[in-house]
């Protein structure tokens, strides 16, 4: 071959690989425009938390389902529901008790995170060994669905601390500042590990081994949302499953995934982490002994069960509908 | 000269064996063992001390660094704890704009602190006042502008830790877009309402951090030693590896490495105690101290790792040029051991083959030449001398020998002469046969002073003679032959046995300066009727065997020993020897032989042999007695002349 064939022959392989990209773009824009283009909020900053949204989305499983899915986050100033109801977003994810509070408006797309990871933490060295023991002490929890379990366990155990919120530090309770706080088993619990402090320092109270274990995190989109895109929604649960089996299947590759996330937002992170609370939050979305078809899913004996607490706590004046909230789910519930 | 039996000193000796070799062998052992040793107790002695300065100047940075960061942020606290208190005893809490010119006027003044405020509970807030958080920052170009935080400060940590922990606090670090790395520092403020002190607020101040790397990077911790500062949370807040900061804690990433020797670590790290630990740091387990210090404002923990390998390098690089100008000083010691060792063994070996040829017997070999002053030149100048010595007495040996060698021919011809002077032949003695007679004489040294003589005077007088010349040698020998002819011709005159010893006693008188004497016995046996007349001039007693057995001594004596004395007259006596009596004369050599203890042979021994003789016939009969005295020498020395002279008369035959 000469040198001018050689140079010819280059020439036209670049063109055709140019034409190839070009027209590649082209078509993902023209699929992109074709796809129903979705916001989906996410209660908080990127973390292991939201891996198989971040999947679904990274590895074309919304693509394939014919979902264009933008990603957003939530912050301390800004939740997904708020963003879910000024109409910035679609659809949002929250905790089942706040979706069960604001049930009228909101339905149920999928019941992601099953298994209650929600805890108490209280320093044996300030006295704190037992339930008995948070009798007027200083704890700290949030605002938000946590306070509910809380309330239904103190009033349970008939132990009246002083409570004063808890937004997304534990710092305070990392300084001693109070006696117990509120976390999140795949989180805040091993970021009291990371601060060097052994498990047996202090004591734990999962609010799951009390019989207060609501279901956590779900997919809501407004209701009549969800009536007029059912197949959407549909596409939406599956593909967000599929995202979270990949996940599952590929821990360490969607822990790169979820790092990079966070460092674009510029936000603190460490594997060891993320890791764990991959495992955690996997491990609430399949959980071990359960059968395979209940992932995903909302049981109406979990709903009920969730809105009677509410009811009884005064959040809500009414039982919502199973069917309306949850229009998936009915069958699962039977 | 055989060669055969020289070549062990001649041949050269092997290496390992010889005086260089082990003088090389051992110098570079024991020089190489002392030299290693040094080294290795050098190196261990300055490993310990570095590691013990590297582990001291690990704390020390730590310590420095830890008060470095604290003087600049204790003079944030003064001046916000100031504002505090100004504000809490209400001199300001009165009026907006007096606040509002206080900030202003105090950022002015502290370049260092970026911004500060007042945070306040919308309830506490002051009715008359603008705003419930009345802020002012450090603009990018410098000049101070006012501001108002939000709202949203309640739920913030430098706002909740003060209010419920009741104390100051700094906030972890934190990128401002515009500011860039900062830390607050915020003070809770309080009311008295009642007997109550109730919260109303924080003031703050926002300090830029960004000094903080550049403190840590420019510590001299070594080449790969670094700081880090960690908060009580055991998070970096500094780190050399950018991407740890406020990401990972030395707990996260114990857990990520499996490390629970570093979660422990990290536990008294953030005890808010000092410390210093052995520390194997990354995974290379690179072997460190590891020194920490808490700050006294924030609670953060100022660490500081120093790499002892990296000193160990910087030793073994010591300790490899310390070795290797020892070997080179080595080298240099085996080559001067080598020269002076061949100094000195090749004059040795060159003096060892000469010695070797010498010692063959040429003494005619070339000997080096001694050079210089030392031990060997002296040996080979003793050598020289020795050579030439044994060269001279050799020489003089040689000289003497052949004087002896004529001396002893001369001696052989003298004793050739004097043995003829003897009468040998018994040939005519043999046709007589009424007579048998034998006589020997066997001569201590070369020439003897012992005689016998006999011959006839006529037909039937037969003389024989025995004599004992005193000494012995030449002087002897001229002295019988003298006093041979004498008797010999004295006889012939005159048959007198008595009258011829006058006359020979008095005729060697004339020339015996040196007053010589003879024993000397002498008789006239006339064969026919065996009468013997006869002398003796202090000779031994003849002995005679009589045919009966009897054993009889000629004891009877005529006068002295012939030569030294005038006018000695001697006595003739008579016997008669019968036919079939041997008469046995002799000389001082058969009772005077001794064996090898020195016993005499004696007259006794003499008589019991001769007694116990059947007397075949003479000859036999002498040469038994001479086998007899001969073994009874055993191998000794003879001492003296043995002289014997036996005769017998013999019935003639009818």
């Amino acid at each position: 071959m000469t040198v001018a064939k050689l140079a010819g022959f280059s020439a036209a392989l670049l063109c055709c690989l140019l034409l190839g990209v070009v027209a590649s773009d082209f078509a993902a824009a023209a699929e992109d425009a074709s796809r129903t283009a979705l916001k989906l909020a996410l209660q908080w900053r990127p973390q292991s938390q939201f891996a198989g949204y971040y999947m679904a989305r990274n590895k074309g499983l919304y693509r394939a389902a014919g979902l264009n899915v933008t990603l957003l986050h939530g912050n301390a100033k800004q939740g997904a529901l708020d963003m879910l109801a000024d109409g910035r977003a679609d659809l949002a994810t929250a905790l089942l008790v706040d979706g069960v509070v604001n049930a009228p408006q909101l339905g149920l797309v999928m019941q992601v995170i099953r298994r209650s990871n929600l805890m108490l933490i209280g320093w044996k060295d300030q006295g704190i060994v037992d339930v008995a023991s948070l009798d007027q002490r200083r704890i700290s929890h949030g605002n938000d669905g946590a306070a509910l379990a809380f309330a239904a366990f103190f009033a349970r155990h008939n132990v009246r601390p002083l409570v004063i919120p808890q937004y997304y530090s534990i710092k305070l309770f990392l300084q001693g500042g109070v006696a117990a706080c509120s976390a999140m088993e795949y989180s805040e619990y091993h970021l009291l590990a990371q601060a060097g402090i052994d498990a047996d320092r202090v004591t734990t109270f999962l609010m799951r081994d009390y019989g207060l274990g609501f279901p956590e995190d779900g997919l809501y989109a407004r209701s009549e949302w969800i009536a007029s895109h059912r197949e959407t929604a549909l596409a939406l649960r599956r593909a967000t499953l599929a995202g979270w089996e990949y996940a599952r299947d590929h821990r360490e590759e969607t822990l790169d995934v979820v790092i990079a996330e966070a460092q674009r937002a510029q936000l603190p992170v460490n594997r060891p982490h993320e890791r764990w609370m991959l495992r955690h939050v996997l491990d609430s979305i399949f959980v071990a002994g359960e059968r395979p078809e209940s992932v995903a899913t909302l049981r109406r004996a979990e709903f009920e069960s969730t809105a009677q607490a509410l009811l009884g706590a005064g959040f809500i004046s009414e039982l919502p509908s199973f069917s309306r909230f949850a229009p998936f789910d009915q069958r699962s519930g039977q | 000269m055989n060669p055969a039996t020289t070549p062990a000193s001649t041949s050269r000796v092997s290496f390992r064996h010889s005086l260089r070799g082990r003088l090389l062998l051992w110098t570079v052992l024991l020089t190489g063992v002392i030299l290693s040793a040094l080294v290795l107790v050098n190196y261990l002695n300055f490993r310990t001390r570095l590691e013990d300065e590297a582990g001291r100047r690990a704390t020390y940075l730590a310590n420095n660094a830890a008060k470095e960061i604290d003087s600049r942020l204790l003079n944030v606290e003064v001046v916000i704890d100031g504002l505090a208190r100004l504000f809490e005893t209400g001199s300001v809490r009165t009026s907006f704009a007096a606040w509002r010119s206080l900030q202003i006027s105090t950022l002015r003044a502290h370049p260092e602190i970026q911004g500060l405020g007042l945070v306040l509970l919308p309830e506490h807030t002051p009715r008359d006042w603008l705003q419930s958080s009345p802020y002012a920052f450090r603009a990018k170009d410098g000049s101070v502008s006012l501001d108002a935080d939000d709202d949203s400060y309640v739920a913030e940590d430098w706002f909740a830790l003060p209010r419920y922990l009741e104390r100051p606090v700094w906030s972890d670090p934190y990128h401002d877009p515009d500011a860039g790395f900062m830390v607050t520092y915020s003070i809770p403020l309080w009311r008295t309402v009642g007997d109550e002190r109730v919260f109303v607020g924080v003031a703050i101040a926002d300090v830029a951090i960004d000094w903080l790397d550049q403190l840590i990077a420019k510590l001299p911790l070594g080449e790969r030693g670094y700081g880090v500062l960690i908060n009580r949370n055991g998070t970096f807040i500094s780190h050399p590896k950018r991407e740890f900061v406020l990401n990972e804690s030395i707990f996260s990433i114990a857990e990520e490495t499996d490390n629970e020797a570093m979660r422990r670590v990290g536990q008294k790290l953030v005890s808010g105690q000092p410390g210093l630990v052995h520390w194997l740091s990354g995974p290379e387990k690179e072997e460190t101290w590891l020194a920490w210090q808490a700050l006294r404002s924030t609670e953060w923990t100022m660490a500081t790792i120093v790499s002892k390998a990296e000193l160990y390098a910087d030793l073994i690089r010591l300790s490899r040029s310390a070795m290797g100008l020892g070997a080179a000083g080595l080298v240099l010691l085996l080559l001067v051991i080598w020269f002076i060792a061949r100094s000195i063994t090749r004059p040795v070996q060159a003096l060892n083959d000469a010695v070797g040829s010498l010692a063959g017997g040429d003494l005619d070999a070339k000997l080096p030449e001694p050079v210089g002053r030392d031990e060997v030149a002296q040996l080979t100048r003793a050598f020289r001398g020795m050579r030439d010595s044994l060269k001279r007495y050799i020489a003089d040996l040689a000289i003497t020998t052949a004087s002896r060698e004529r001396m002893q021919a001369e001696l052989n011809v003298a004793r050739d002469i004097q043995m003829d002077l003897l009468p040998k032949s018994f040939a005519a003695f043999r046709k007589r046969s009424d007579l048998d007679l034998f006589a020997l004489m066997e001569p201590a040294l070369e020439v003897g002073g012992d005689f016998y003589d006999f011959f006839f005077l006529d037909d039937d007088r037969l003389l024989v003679a025995v004599a004992d010349v005193s000494g012995k040698g030449v002087p002897a020998a001229l002295f019988m032959a003298v006093t041979r002819s004498f008797l010999r011709a004295e006889f012939k005159a005159d048959a007198d046995p008595g009258r011829v010893l006058r006359r020979v006693n008095e005729a060697l008188l004339e020339s015996n300066p040196s007053l010589m004497f003879v024993t000397l016995f002498c008789g006239v046996l006339r064969l026919s009727d065996g009468r013997f007349d006869y002398a003796n001039a202090g000779h031994n007693p003849p002995l005679i065997k009589r045919t009966d057995g009897r054993l009889e001594s000629v004891a009877a004596r005529s006068g002295p020993a012939v030569g030294p004395l005038r006018g000695a007259t001697y006595a003739t006596h008579q016997l008669t020897l019968e036919t079939g009596d041997g008469l046995l004369l002799y000389t001082d050599g058969v009772t005077e032989a001794m064996d090898g203890l020195s016993q005499l042979y004696g007259e006794q021994r003499l008589a019991s042999f001769y007694g116990g003789q059947t007397l075949p016939d003479c000859r036999s009969t002498l040469t038994g007695l001479l086998t007899d005295i001969r073994q009874y020498a055993a191998g000794a020395e003879q001492s003296d002349d043995i002289t014997l002279l036996m005769v017998r008369r013999l019935a003639p035959p009818a």
